[in-house]
């Protein structure tokens, strides 16, 4: 066997693992991916691009052919990009309302690139999710499409159907993901400045603080000038950030590493946002894929909240609840403040807060094992590797 | 039909990245991470200044807007200052961006408002920064502000 086949041979090995719960898990990586975008979406306004004159347009290569569009375009295209999320929340049609999803949002994305500014995180939430997700089967479980089959007297799927076939999606986002931390610590390598000029940390974070709050509103915390000045703090933390950048790849090498990336990268993130003001949400849509999700609904998620007896309505109920739902939604996101309140949590959550949010839960996510290892001399449990 | 399945995962997997690695960089929307990576320009400031326009609409209300304030923004703070680079070239660009910019700061602003402008005042905003003060910049508190333009919002049809 060549080196190549090797290497064949245990990327194929490494893609078709079996994973526990895999049918359930992508069935509610769905719905979490469908809210998130459209509370990712709620403040927004795509309608701003009708205004910005038709001179300002340079179009990306890969949007370089096409013209700037009339400009209730963009309006109708966010309108449309809601309701497939609505379809694709509620898991009717799921195949179709993704394809819509990855194309109306990936649209959007590239014209407000070509007119206002680059957009370059959130092509995870808008390019990279619904592209891999276009070829899943997030769509059998937990979905109005399971319910109909079900109907029709087709087999049904179990959430706890580990198959490959099911989670291949998410471990191509990790690949996609690794990529990207992967360059981002080699461009610095080449670069060379983070390893020779020891203050850049230090002073990015100093004048990173002052100009997210000129740029973006985003509040100075007194932790950020008083880490930067310190060159004890700010000299390591520039090395931690290489490492963490370094290391991130090896998620899809090793179970102890992955469970260790994964707890630690939102504290990662949520230094960023706090000395930085760099949120960097949009990544969430990507990690978001990779937790088991069927296990964690299965503990914690209440009996009286789960939604039972829809198997007992007729499909054609169903199917006019599911697309009436979409309609109402994505009519009322342009004509009224309704729709964007609602799923924007009426501003509970924002772009500036939601790590800070999530912070506890993951704490607790690190530290509950380790507590139950202290107070019963338990052994840890191992990490299930994606 | 599991084979097929096999070989889309596969090779779409290793495709798309495939694509990230050979187009980053160049190609929207195969962007790698090259942010910061240099480290340039981003020595700390003793002195920052932006413009702020102070907006009356014509039910004689006053309005403050930032440039933050002209586009609804997401989560990537990097690169995001469309509203900067609109201010820049309709108050302060030449005589020809200014031709075409302030008739599209007028309409960006009634958008924003949701209401019809009478006049626009151009004002430059000063603050000292100093590390060593907790914050180090009261963004209430401007060293300096110092008038640039003013136009009436009909002028510019």
């Amino acid at each position: 066997m060549s080196f190549f086949q090797r290497l064949e041979h245990r990327y194929v090995q490494w893609l078709t693992r079996p994973a526990q719960n895999a049918a359930g898990r992508m069935g509610l990586y769905r719905i979490i991916y469908s809210v998130f975008y459209l509370w990712f979406l709620s403040p927004l306004k795509f309608s701003e691009l009708s205004l910005v004159p038709k001179s300002r347009w340079e179009p990306t290569i890969l949007f370089s052919s096409l013209p700037a569009l009339p400009g209730v375009s963009y309006p109708a295209m966010e309108v449309l990009l809601v309701m497939a999320l609505v379809l694709l929340l509620l898991g009717y049609k799921t195949r179709l309302a993704n394809l819509i999803v990855l194309v109306m949002g990936f649209g959007l994305a590239g014209f407000r690139t070509g007119f206002l500014m680059q957009e370059r995180t959130i092509v995870l939430t808008v390019f990279y999710v619904p592209l891999f997700m276009l070829l899943s089967r997030w769509g059998e479980t937990y979905s109005i499409d399971a319910l109909l089959r079900q109907k029709r007297g087709q087999p049904v799927v179990s959430p706890h159907k580990s198959s490959w076939r099911y989670i291949w999606p998410a471990r191509g986002l990790m690949v996609v993901l690794s990529i990207l931390f992967l360059s981002a610590a080699v461009i610095k390598f080449i670069e060379l400045a983070w390893l020779v000029e020891p203050r850049l940390v230090g002073d990015l974070v100093l004048a990173k603080g002052v100009k997210s709050l000129l740029t973006n509103g985003f509040p100075i915390h007194p932790l950020g000038p008083n880490i930067g000045r310190t060159n004890a703090l700010a000299i390591p933390s520039q090395y931690v950030v290489l490492l963490f950048e370094t290391c991130f790849v090896l998620v899809l090498f090793n179970r102890f590493a992955q469970a260790l990336i994964l707890r630690l990268a939102p504290i990662f993130h949520s230094f960023n946002t706090l000395l930085l003001g760099i949120p960097f949400i949009s990544i969430l849509s990507m990690y978001a894929a990779f937790p088991d999700w069927q296990a964690l609904y299965e503990k914690f998620y209440p009996k009286a909240l789960r939604i039972k007896g829809l198997d007992k309505l007729p499909s054609s109920f169903l199917i006019a609840g599911s697309l009436g739902l979409a309609l109402l939604v994505g009519l009322l996101w342009n004509t009224t403040p309704s729709a964007r309140q609602i799923f924007g949590l009426f501003g509970l959550l924002s772009y500036q807060t939601l790590w800070f949010w999530l912070l506890p839960f993951v704490l607790l996510w690190i530290f509950s094992p380790l507590w139950r290892r202290l107070r019963g001399r338990k052994p840890l449990p191992t990490p299930e590797r994606l | 039909m599991e084979t097929q399945e096999l070989r889309l995962a596969k090779y779409f997997t290793a495709g798309i990245s495939f694509l990230l690695m050979a187009l980053g960089g160049t190609f929207w929307p195969f962007t790698l991470w090259d942010m910061y990576s240099t480290g340039d320009n981003y020595s700390p400031p003793t002195e920052v200044n932006r413009l702020e326009l102070h907006v009356l609409d014509k039910s004689g209300k006053q309005h403050v807007l930032r440039p933050m304030d002209l586009y609804t923004l997401d989560d990537d703070t990097s690169n995001q200052t469309p509203g900067h680079q609109l201010m820049q070239k309709a108050i302060e660009g030449n005589a020809k961006q200014q031709a075409i910019y302030r008739p599209y700061l007028i309409q960006q602003v009634e958008f924003v408002l949701d209401t019809q402008i009478e006049q626009v005042e151009a004002w430059r905003y000063f603050w000292q920064v100093d590390f060593e003060q907790q914050p180090p910049i009261d963004i209430n508190q401007p060293a300096q502000t110092v008038l640039i333009d003013r136009f009436l919002a009909d002028s510019t049809d």
